[in-house]
C-alpha cells in the first residue's frame, strides 16, 4: 500500500488499539514488575519499602533460586536435543505414505491439544508409584526397583548399544576405503569384504566379544539411593523428578514440534525432489542438501518456540509437584509463583521474574535478530 | 507467571462489570465432595431464610483458595463473605486493616454463642473479625479392623508407639502413612512432637518467631521424628502423594496409621468410615501435660465487601443453630456453638479428648508466619527423605527466621 503524505496519519488508527491493549496488559505491568523488584511489598499494603537491589543480593544468596535456573537450564537443553530430532524423524515419516499414516498422525496431534494441567494429571496416575502405569510395566517387565532398570539400562548401554554402534563406524570407515578393497579384488576374502552386511556384523561381533570379556573386570553400577533401592521414586526422588517432569512435557512437546515440521516439508517444491533423483542424488544426499536446508525456517521456529517454552515450564511442575520435594523440581516460574502468591512477597517474586524476563529476552534477541537480518 | 497476574486483574475487571445487583457473594474453600455438597446445602437453608437475597456461590479447591484470597481482599470487588482460619492466619490480614469487624453483630452476644476460649482465637486488637462455624480435633487415625487382625491395642507410650509400628511392619504393611506434596501434612508431626517434648507454652513462643529453629529443644523433638524415618515407618513415597492419596493405602490396607485431622473422615468410602477410629498422639514425656490441636475454621467479612448488610446476615446464620447443627451432623465436626449437640460418638470420643487436654493450639501453618511455614515444612520433607541433614536444614531454617521476624 501506498501511504500518501496526506495520509501519514491512517496506519495510526488502525495501530491505536492493539497498541493500547499491549501497553495495558504488556509494557505497563513489565515496568511494574521492574519497580516492584527494588521493593519490599506484600501486594497488600498500600506502601511499599524501597531497598534499591536487596531483593537481588538476597536472590542470589537463595539455594531455591540456583536449584531453579539449574532445572531451567535442564528442560532448556531437553528441549533442544530431544524435541527438534525427533519431531523431524516422526514429520519425516509421516510424510511418507504409511499405511495407517493418518490414524497415527491423529493419535499423535492428540497429544496437542490437551492442556497442561490435564497432561499434568494423566502423568501423575502414569508415575504413581505403586500402581501407577509405569511402575505396573517396570514390575512386569521383571524389575523390582527403580536403581534395578536403572543398572540394567546403563549395562545394556554400555556392553550393548556402545559396541553395535563402534562396530557400524569402524566397519562404515573402513568400507569406505575402496582402494584397500581393490587391491584384494580377487581373492576369496576380498568377495567376502565387499558385501557390506558382512563386514558390519562382522565388526559389531568383534566388538561385542571385547566388550563381554572387559565385562569380566568391569562392573560399573549406578549406586540405588534411599528411594530407588525399594521402589519407583518416579516424582519423589530428588535427582529424578526433574526429568520426570520433563518427560511429561516431552510427551506434548515432539508432537508440537512435529507438526512444524510437517508443514514444513509440504513446503518443499516437489520439483526439487525430482530434480535430485534425477541427478541421482542418494536419500541421504538428498536428507542433508536439499531436505535439511529448505527445513531451516521451520527449524528455527520450533528450536525458538522449544527455547521459549521450556524457560517458561509452569504448569507441569505446579500441578505435578508444586516444586517439590523441597524445591528440588522448582523452576524459576514456579519459584516466583510460590515467593509472590504463597509467601506473600511481591518484590522478591518481582524480582525472580526479571530474571527470567532477561534471561528470555536474550533468547528472543537472539530469534530476531536472526529474523530481521533476513528481512534486511 | 506475569501472565497469570494479568488473567486474575481481567477476571477482577469483568467481575466488576457484572455485579451491580445486591448480591450477596460467598467464596468457600470447601473444594471436597462432600464439605462441598454440605456447602450448597448451607447456602439452601440460607435462601429459605432470606429468600429476597441473590446468593452467588463459589466454591474453590483449598490450595488454590490459599494463595487466592490474598487477591481478594485488598480489590475493590471483594467477596462478601470468606470462609478462613482463625487465630494467626486471620490476624495476618485483620492488622492489614482488610477485614470488617463484626462486634455490632456478635460482639456482646459472643459468649452466648460460643466458649469463651475462643474468643482470642477470632479477636485482633480486641475487635472482633471472626465467625467460628467448626471446629475439630487430630488424631492417629487407624483402622479398627486392622488393628483386631493384628492383635494390637492402641498406644498410649511413645515406646507401645514404636513396638506397634514394629509389629505392623514386620506383618509387611507400611505403619504411617503420609503425604507431603502440599508439605502441611508434615506441621502435624513438628506440631505435636514439639508440644509432647517440650510442651504447649515454649511452643507458643516458638511459633511466634521467638526461639530458633536449631535450639537443642527443636532438636530434641526432631530425634523422635529421626527415630520413625530411620526405622522406615513412613511410606517412602510420600513427597509425591496428596493426603487424600495417601489415605488409600489405608484404605487398601498397605499402610496402617495416619496422623490427620478429623476431615479424614469426609474422604473415606462410606462403608469404611465406621472402621476408622483414632487415638490420641502418644505421650512421649509423662512430666508434660498433654496438649492437643484443634484448628477452628469460620468466616469473615472482606473490608472491601459491596454487600456488608447482606454479609452479616450471613454472618448470625453462621453463628446459629442451623448452620452449625448442619456442618457438625452432615461433615461430623464440633460445632463451635454451645448449643449444638454433639453430632456422633465418634465426636463425643473427640470432645472428650480435647476436654481432657491441658491445652490446644491450630496448627503449625496457621500460627506461625505464613511465609516461615512454607520454609519451615519444605525443610520437614527434606528431613523426612534426607534425615542426615537435619542440623543443616534447621541452620537453614533458623537463617529464613531471623530475616522474617527481623
Amino acid at each position: 500500500m501506498d501511504i500518501s503524505r496526506k495520509n501519514w496519519w491512517k496506519p495510526f488508527i488502525f495501530l491505536a488499539f492493539p497498541f493500547a491493549v499491549y501497553l495495558i496488559w504488556v509494557i505497563i505491568p513489565i515496568i511494574q514488575t521492574f519497580t516492584f523488584s527494588f521493593n519490599e511489598w506484600n501486594g497488600m499494603d498500600e506502601t511499599m519499602k524501597f531497598i534499591g537491589f536487596d531483593n537481588y543480593s538476597r536472590l542470589f544468596g537463595d539455594s531455591t533460586f540456583w536449584v531453579s535456573l539449574k532445572n531451567n537450564m535442564f528442560w532448556l537443553i531437553m528441549f533442544v536435543i530431544i524435541p527438534v530430532p525427533s519431531g523431524l524423524l516422526i514429520a519425516m515419516l509421516f510424510d511418507t505414505k504409511l499405511p495407517g499414516g493418518k490414524v497415527f498422525k491423529t493419535l499423535f496431534y492428540l497429544s496437542m491439544t490437551l492442556s497442561f494441567v490435564v497432561i499434568a494429571q494423566i502423568w501423575s496416575w502414569i508415575f504413581e508409584p505403586k500402581h501407577g502405569t509405569l511402575t505396573s510395566i517396570m514390575k512386569s517387565a521383571g524389575f523390582n526397583s527403580l536403581s534395578e532398570f536403572q543398572n540394567f539400562m546403563l549395562n545394556f548401554i554400555l556392553f550393548v548399544i556402545i559396541p553395535i554402534s563402534l562396530g557400524l563406524i569402524i566397519a562404515y570407515l573402513f568400507l569406505r576405503k575402496k582402494s584397500i578393497l581393490n587391491n584384494m579384488n580377487n581373492t576369496l576374502s576380498g568377495r567376502f569384504l565387499r558385501n557390506k552386511w558382512l563386514v558390519r556384523i562382522l565388526y559389531i561381533t568383534v566388538f561385542l566379544i571385547i566388550f563381554q570379556i572387559l565385562r569380566n573386570y568391569w562392573k560399573p553400577e549406578i549406586i540405588p539411593t534411599r528411594l530407588t533401592r525399594k521402589g519407583f521414586p518416579w516424582l519423589s526422588d530428588p535427582d529424578i523428578v526433574t526429568f520426570s517432569l520433563i518427560g511429561a512435557a516431552l510427551w506434548r512437546q515432539i508432537p508440537y514440534v512435529m507438526v512444524l515440521y510437517l508443514a514444513g516439508l509440504k513446503g518443499i517444491p516437489p520439483q526439487l525432489i525430482e530434480a535430485s533423483i534425477v541427478d541421482g542424488a542418494s536419500w541421504r544426499q538428498r536428507f542433508w542438501y536439499i531436505i535439511i536446508p529448505q527445513l531451516k525456517p521451520s527449524t528455527v521456529v520450533a528450536l525458538t518456540i522449544s527455547v521459549i517454552d521450556s524457560l517458561r515450564a509452569f504448569d507441569i511442575v505446579y500441578a505435578m509437584t508444586r516444586g517439590g520435594p523441597f524445591n528440588s523440581s522448582s523452576v524459576l516460574a514456579n519459584f516466583m509463583y510460590i515467593e509472590t502468591f504463597n509467601n506473600y512477597r511481591m518484590g522478591y517474586g518481582s524480582s525472580i521474574a526479571v530474571i527470567q524476563f532477561l534471561i528470555t529476552f536474550g533468547f528472543i534477541f537472539l530469534y530476531l535478530s536472526n529474523v530481521l537480518k533476513k528481512e534486511g | 507467571m506475569k501472565k497469570r497476574f494479568f488473567v486474575m486483574l481481567m477476571v477482577s475487571f469483568f467481575f466488576t462489570i457484572s455485579i451491580f445487583g445486591s448480591k450477596l457473594v460467598i467464596n468457600s474453600y470447601n473444594g471436597d465432595p462432600e464439605p462441598k455438597r454440605v456447602m450448597n446445602l448451607l447456602v439452601e437453608n440460607f435462601k429459605d431464610l432470606h429468600p429476597d437475597i441473590e446468593v452467588e456461590l463459589n466454591i474453590f479447591a483449598m490450595e488454590d483458595y490459599k494463595t487466592l484470597l490474598r487477591t481478594w481482599l485488598p480489590s475493590q470487588d471483594a467477596p462478601d463473605v470468606v470462609q478462613w482460619f482463625s487465630g494467626e492466619r486471620m490476624r495476618y490480614f485483620a492488622q492489614k486493616d482488610l477485614l470488617l469487624p463484626i462486634d455490632d453483630i456478635l460482639g456482646d452476644s459472643f459468649d452466648d454463642y460460643f466458649p469463651a476460649a475462643f474468643k482470642t482465637a477470632c479477636t485482633y486488637d480486641s475487635k472482633l473479625y471472626f465467625v467460628p462455624e467448626s471446629w475439630y480435633w487430630w488424631g492417629v487415625y487407624y483402622k479398627k479392623s486392622m488393628f483386631e487382625k493384628l492383635g494390637l491395642s492402641t498406644p498410649k507410650t511413645w515406646e507401645e508407639f514404636i513396638n506397634i509400628c514394629g509389629k505392623i511392619q514386620a506383618a509387611g504393611i507400611t505403619p504411617i502413612t503420609i503425604g507431603t506434596k502440599y508439605l502441611w501434612t508434615t506441621g502435624a508431626w513438628f506440631d505435636y512432637l514439639n508440644m509432647r517434648v517440650n510442651g504447649l507454652e515454649w511452643y507458643t513462643e516458638f511459633l511466634d518467631g521467638g526461639i530458633a529453629y536449631n535450639d537443642a529443644k527443636v532438636k530434641k523433638a526432631m530425634s523422635y521424628w529421626q527415630e520413625l524415618v530411620d526405622n522406615e515407618y513412613f511410606n517412602d513415597d510420600h513427597s509425591s502423594l496428596s493426603w487424600q492419596e495417601a489415605l488409600t493405602r489405608m484404605i487398601n490396607d498397605e499402610a496402617a496409621m495416619y496422623l490427620m485431622g478429623q476431615f479424614i473422615k469426609d474422604s473415606t468410602p462410606e462403608e469404611m468410615r465406621d472402621d476408622l477410629e483414632f487415638f490420641s498422639f502418644p505421650v512421649i514425656d509423662s512430666s508434660i501435660p498433654v496438649y492437643q490441636e484443634t484448628p477452628i475454621d469460620g468466616w469473615m467479612v472482606p473490608k472491601n465487601a459491596r454487600n456488608r448488610e447482606d454479609a452479616k446476615l450471613w454472618m448470625e446464620f453462621v453463628a446459629g443453630n442451623v448452620y452449625q447443627g448442619i456442618v457438625s451432623k452432615e461433615l461430623g465436626r464440633l460445632a463451635a456453638n454451645k448449643n449444638v449437640p454433639v453430632p456422633n460418638e465418634d465426636a463425643e470420643k473427640g470432645l472428650e479428648m480435647i476436654m481432657e487436654s491441658k491445652g490446644v493450639m491450630g496448627f503449625y501453618d496457621r500460627d506461625t508466619d505464613p511465609e516461615m511455614a512454607n520454609r519451615g515444612m519444605n525443610g520437614f520433607v527434606q528431613f523426612m527423605m534426607y534425615p542426615e541433614n537435619l542440623d543443616n536444614i534447621l541452620n537453614e531454617l533458623e537463617k529464613e527466621r531471623q530475616r522474617i521476624y527481623q
